[in-house]
């Protein structure tokens, strides 16, 4: 009888090429879901249009890496970026601008430079400073957008770009 | 009389080239550049916003690079239908890129001299909903899209 020099074994064969890859596609994702994550978050600190606040939309960004299947026979790999049932309320709102309605309006702390606010103000120059303690006020007038989104999403296509070479 | 620089040229240059198109073919849209304007005004408006300008060295050894520009354009529409057919028509005018304007001004522009071309080099287009009752928005806010552009330019600067 004559033995086969090579056993045919798809598992080990799937182990040894794609099983392989698999690995780094997700080491390489995740290298790049932290540095989204890492972005948007700085976006969001240094854009902002005002002194003071809480810093909580940028602490709410969070990130969560997707991975699909059992063990190297992986059908899914990826990585989600901030959870909306975790995100501030009015993390669309930040993003891109808007008069927030009335009836989710919630009062927010802070001051016009260490004054009440005062509806005879109206058109008044002083800058309102978020903050712990000082006084209660309603917003009235549109939320400038700090665009994060889009500038997160612009920020992932190039750095895609540049380390597939893909121009 | 002024000059302006590059950023501004390129803001300029789109914003001309979008209401050229936009007050050819609609009536009652006017294009606004600042945001909080474009709540005094009634929709339907486009606001244009120039975002963030990547610097990309053109090869390792030299000063020169090209400008690669984000470019947010927020549509409030008057309704559902509006606010569909004015993004679509945008998009459709922002495929072919833009005319590059040098402009010189002395309050109102004096000179816009044509020099080169802008090229769009990716488009994003995402429908903004609040996720609240249409009602207890303001009519600004209860129809809107906003399209993100990548603009490039046709040179290199030193």
């Amino acid at each position: 009888m004559i033995k086969p020099i090579w056993k045919f074994n798809a598992k080990t064969i799937f182990k040894e090429t794609m099983g392989a890859h698999m690995a780094k596609i997700a080491m390489g994702s995740e290298i790049i879901g932290k540095k989204t994550q890492e972005y948007m978050k700085n976006y969001i600190d240094k854009n902002r249009h005002r002194r003071g606040g809480t810093g909580k939309l940028a602490k709410s960004i969070t990130y969560e890496p997707i991975r699909t299947g059992k063990g190297f026979l992986v059908s899914k790999i990826g990585f989600k970026i901030g959870r909306i049932s975790q995100l501030e309320k009015y993390w669309k709102f930040v993003a891109y601008g808007g008069v927030i309605p009335a009836s989710t309006k919630k009062f927010i702390r802070g001051s016009f430079e260490g004054q009440a606010p005062d509806p005879s103000m109206k058109n008044g120059k002083a800058e309102w400073i978020s903050g712990k303690g000082g006084f209660k006020m309603k917003p009235n007038t549109p939320v400038r957008p700090i665009p994060y989104i889009s500038s997160t999403v612009t920020y992932v296509k190039k750095y895609i770009r540049n380390i597939t070479r893909i121009k | 009389m002024s000059t302006y620089r590059k950023s501004r040229n390129i803001e300029a240059s789109i914003i001309q080239a979008l209401n050229t198109d936009i007050q050819l073919d609609w009536t009652g849209i006017t294009v606004e550049k600042t945001f909080k304007k474009v709540y005094t005004i009634d929709p339907p408006v486009v606001c244009i916003r120039v975002g963030d300008t990547d610097h990309n060295w053109v090869e390792i050894g030299t000063n020169q690079t090209r400008r690669v520009v984000q470019v947010l354009i927020d549509v409030f529409g008057s309704s559902d239908g509006n606010r569909l057919d004015l993004k679509d028509y945008i998009v459709s005018k922002s495929k072919g890129g833009f005319v590059y304007n040098e402009y010189v001004v002395s309050g109102t522009i004096n000179s816009a001299v044509a020099n080169g071309r802008l090229i769009v080099t990716d488009i994003q287009d995402t429908p903004v909903n609040f996720d609240v009752d249409l009602h207890t928005l303001t009519p600004h806010d209860r129809y809107r899209h906003q399209i993100v552009l990548e603009v490039a330019t046709d040179n290199v600067e030193s």
